[in-house]
């Protein structure tokens, strides 16, 4: 079968890297992805199915993979040669069920008992991600022994696969699982009902962390730092109650909350600000909006960045980072609002109640049908041209970039014939 | 000498290129045979003796009111009203006409005894006047011996302790002024009218009043229906501000009116050639012209601006009179119209303009998009009476660099109007009804008024509402050589020529328009028969 297929090869990688800032044409020509024919991958144990994936969609991790523009934190974590792909609805070849994928590769899919984060609901944390049935890896997507959803077929854990409503198309599913990480960093910042909030960054991240917002907690006052025509307008679709510019986040801050300012000193500003960007200006700018003992939650990866904490330190502001999903709490007033009491898999806990954030994930879509966003899809053989997409993604009208592997040799397709 | 009046001068081929102003700087522009230009009369014969002229109109006043020196008596309260740094523009050469006038008050009030006066700045609710500001238009001598007794203030709009309420108009309007002016024994108002909108019941009424007061004729409504709002007797902001200046009246405010006229000899010996009628530019002034729009051009823009801000107009006194404010205003009006009002002959399809680097709003400082907005459209749009320059479904074509620059210090809440208001509507109406309040309300721009020099929160929102007559009026603005995102922020379209603008025009007023030109600064007004 076919497989794009990330190798470990420290040459390619650092010529990727060197690359990537002026081309990413030639950044994947001399980089570590390549496209192969490969045997598929086995099943460690009979817990585990074969999946044929339909949409694979790229995120912004995989950007940073493929172009090795990642800092080598997450070399250890992975286990080569790998191939990437972690949003992924597919087809479960045993009974041809259509799938999304959970993707992270926690204690459960390794076959061990529940670590104390696992046991907690809290998978996201998870202690083991060398050790079990499977290499190390801490999605699929980044596992040897797995595949990913950037090829004709992966092996999952039944676990990780969830069952999607023909209502649901392949775009709305294949959003699932970056809706659930969104969800994820929404769920935990416990907003108050008619907080001041701001997302910056308006690609599928940013976008997605938009919707999150707006159907978790529909009052707040939503300011979205959006830079190209097709995020201003997704935003705004999305109920942003205002698209600004990267620079004038402090000032919608002070006005938002009818500040002073004094510099950059605000005496007030954002109860928390999403930055969905991870970049040192947008870091930067996004605690210096955020009111005193505020809090900054870091969604889309950053990297290495040089920022003045100063501000941090001075006002007190929480800087949190967020990732992928697990099981978040509500109040029962919330559950009631979201018009969830009704579902079976809600777990009791006396004063709250908890879901599955993928559970979670899987409702919301029901309702909001985000595959709209998915503007793009390409064949795996026009990789190239996918990742450069995906890349430039907002200048180039394209928010989510997707491999269409529903028929085998498609062509690019537009928005509306996707 | 008698001063020469304006006229419509039709090009033709003869016809040398025609001065226009660009912000900071100006070139020479060459319109279509057949354009009409608009020129101002030249600047009338000043008086020969200004401090006589004051003397006089202070003891012979007109109207019910007596004599200024028999108002004055030993142990009473003077409040003494002045208008602010908006006035005149460019700032005039020293001595500043309020400091002729004012000093000769003060005179009389020591004079007769009395001590206790204070000196107010009506600023309504534009920006606090900077010390060198307050030493230019009073003279040092006056700012130095009021400062440290802490006699000389500025109106404070957002006071809730120095505010009274007067109660309300018959039509409903709260008046609500500046407590020690109101309850003061006499106020003496000491205005320059520069233009015809300023000075009469207006000086008090808005120039003292709080914004719970001026919102009253500040808004749309009162703007679409003031034809133009430089014609009191066909704007609804005047109607408005005499009813509230009877009230005052009526309640027992004392007011002792000093409105005093300009001529229009706006530029220094070194730009002369500003004001001059082209053909008869000699060849200093053409060399003049060369050397400063070249240097102009190559400078940085905020040397350019400091440049042009440092001009002092040699502006000279044509007129003062005092007494009873409706009946000295009378007197004003005829004196400014005297000077600036030329009869023109129907309207035209397109009427352009070259805006200079002054409005009312931006001395000392930068002219930020909205400002050019406002300067066009509600100030120049607006010099007329009788019907418009341009016709209805007409086309306005601005010269200015229109850039997207700001005072912070100055203009905080602009910054603000443009980035979050004007992002979302240009309509006057809905501006006003879904952003005004929560402008006027917001306490950083309320505390950067009082404390800084800050212009109100709510002041953009009126900017903007100045221009809603024309805005209702006309087909289309184009803006020539302006910041092409800034110009479209504006809802205006953008042209890089001349003959670009006009062709873009026809568009909307169709083939072979009629242009017309207004040749300002200096001021012009028309009158269109
Ligand atoms: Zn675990």
């Amino acid at each position: 079968m076919r497989s794009l297929v990330v190798e470990h090869n420290i040459r390619r990688m650092v010529s990727a890297k060197l690359l990537a800032d002026t081309s990413v044409k030639r950044s994947l020509q001399w980089g570590p992805l390549a496209l192969k024919e490969v045997g598929a991958p086995k099943a460690p144990t009979s817990q585990w199915l074969r999946v044929q994936p339909r949409l694979s969609g790229i995120c912004g991790s995989d950007l940073a993979t493929v172009l090795a523009s990642t800092t080598r934190y997450f070399e250890p974590l992975v286990s080569f040669p790998f191939t990437p792909g972690h949003e992924v609805v597919g087809v479960a070849t045993k009974d041809q069920t259509r799938v999304v994928l959970e993707a992270a590769l926690t204690c459960k899919p390794r076959g061990l008992r529940p670590c104390r984060y696992c046991s907690l609901g809290q998978e996201q944390l998870c202690e083991s991600v060398a050790v079990g049935d499977v290499k190390q890896g801490i999605q699929i997507g980044y596992c040897s022994s797995t595949g990913g959803g950037w090829s004709q077929e992966l092996v999952a854990h039944h676990s990780q696969l969830w069952p999607v409503k023909d209502s649901l198309s392949d775009e709305d599913a294949v959003l699932i699982e970056p809706f659930a990480c969104a969800l994820h960093a929404v769920a935990t910042a416990k907003l108050q009902k008619h907080a001041v909030v701001a997302v910056v960054g308006a690609g599928s991240v940013g976008l997605l962390t938009v919707a999150a917002i707006k159907y978790l907690s529909p009052h707040v006052n939503l300011s979205v730092v959006a830079k190209h025509p097709i995020q201003r307008d997704s935003a705004l679709k999305l109920g942003a109650n205002e698209v600004i510019r990267e620079e004038e986040l402090g000032r919608s801050a002070r006005r938002n909350t009818r500040a002073f300012r004094s510099g950059d000193w605000l005496s007030s500003g954002y109860d928390v600000v999403f930055d969905c960007v991870g970049s040192s200006t947008s870091l930067s700018s996004s605690i210096k909006s955020a009111k005193p003992g505020g809090q900054v939650v870091a969604v889309g990866m950053p990297s290495y960045t040089g920022i003045d904490l100063t501000p941090l330190w001075h006002r007190e502001i929480n800087l949190r980072g967020t990732y992928a999903y697990g099981t978040e709490s509500f109040s029962k007033k919330t559950i009631e609002h979201l018009d969830l009491s009704e579902q079976a898999s809600l777990i009791d806990n006396g004063d709250t109640v908890s879901i599955r954030t993928f559970d979670l994930a899987i409702l919301a879509m029901e309702r909001l049908k985000l595959g709209w966003m998915v503007t793009h899809g390409f064949p795996l053989e026009n990789y190239s041209q996918a990742i450069e997409k995906a890349a430039h993604a907002g200048s180039q009208d394209a928010i989510k970039v997707v491999f269409d592997l529903r028929k085998t040799k498609s062509t690019s397709k537009g928005t509306n014939d996707l | 000498m008698t001063s020469r009046p304006g006229f419509v001068l039709e090009v033709d081929r003869s016809t040398p290129p025609t001065l226009m102003w660009h912000g900071n700087s100006y070139r020479l522009e060459r319109f279509p045979t057949g354009t009409r230009i608009l020129y101002p009369p030249e600047p009338q014969e000043p008086i020969a003796d200004p401090r006589g002229a004051v003397e006089e109109a202070l003891e012979n006043p007109v109207g019910d009111s007596q004599p200024l020196s028999t108002l004055l008596t030993k142990g009473m309260r003077l409040v003494i009203a002045f208008d602010d740094v908006s006035l005149p523009l460019p700032q005039m050469q020293a001595p500043d006409v309020r400091q002729l006038v004012i000093e000769a008050v003060l005179e009389k009030a020591a004079a007769a005894g009395v001590d206790d006066v204070y000196l107010v700045a009506a600023l309504a609710l534009h920006r606090r006047m900077t010390e060198g500001e307050l030493r230019h238009a009073l003279g040092s001598r006056i700012y130095d011996a009021l400062t440290p007794r802490k006699r000389l203030l500025q109106h404070d709009a957002e006071d809730p302790s120095n505010l009274v309420d007067l109660g309300t108009t018959e039509q409903g309007e709260v008046v609500e002024i500046n407590k020690l002016a109101a309850e003061a024994d006499l106020l003496v108002y000491v205005n320059i009218n520069l233009v015809s909108m300023d000075g009469g019941h207006k000086s008090v009424a808005t120039g003292l009043a709080s914004y719970r007061s001026i919102r009253h004729h500040h808004n749309v409504k009162t703007m679409v229906h003031s034809r133009s709002f430089m014609d009191m007797h066909h704007s609804e902001l005047h109607s408005s501000n005499w009813r509230m200046g009877r009230h005052i009246a009526a309640q027992g405010v004392k007011i002792f009116q000093i409105e005093t006229t300009l001529n229009t000899d706006t530029f220094p010996k070194a730009f002369e050639f500003l004001s001059k009628r082209e053909w008869e530019w000699t060849l200093k002034d053409r060399s003049t012209f060369i050397a400063s729009s070249k240097s102009l051009k190559a400078s940085p823009d905020w040397l350019s601006r400091d440049i042009m801000h440092k001009i002092r107009s040699p502006y000279k006194l044509t007129g003062v009179t005092a007494g009873e404010v409706e009946q000295v205003h009378a007197k004003t009006l005829d004196k400014v119209f005297s000077q600036q009002l030329v009869t023109v002959e129907g309207q035209t399809d397109i009427l352009t303009m070259g805006l200079p680097f002054v409005g009312p709003y931006n001395v000392n400082s930068i002219m930020n998009p909205i400002l050019v907005y406002c300067l066009a459209l509600g100030y120049f749009f607006n010099m007329y009476v009788g019907k418009p320059l341009v016709r209805e479904g007409g086309v306005v074509i601005i010269s200015h660099p229109n850039k997207a620059e700001f005072d912070p210090a100055f203009h905080p809440s602009y910054i603000d109007f443009y980035e979050q208001v004007l992002t979302e509507t240009t309509d006057p109406a809905e501006i006003e009804s879904r952003f005004e309040e929560s402008f006027a309300t917001d306490p950083w721009y309320i505390h950067l008024y009082r404390k800084g020099n800050a212009y109100h929160g709510v002041h953009p929102f009126y900017m903007w509402y100045w221009g809603a007559h024309a805005l209702d009026h006309l087909g289309g603005v184009i803006v020539l050589g302006g910041d092409p995102k800034a110009t479209k922020r504006l809802g205006f379209q953008s042209a890089s020529t001349m003959m670009d603008a006009i062709e873009m025009a026809k568009s909307i007023v169709g083939d072979d328009p009629s242009i017309t030109h207004l040749h300002s600064p200096p001021l012009v007004m028309a009158e269109v028969i």
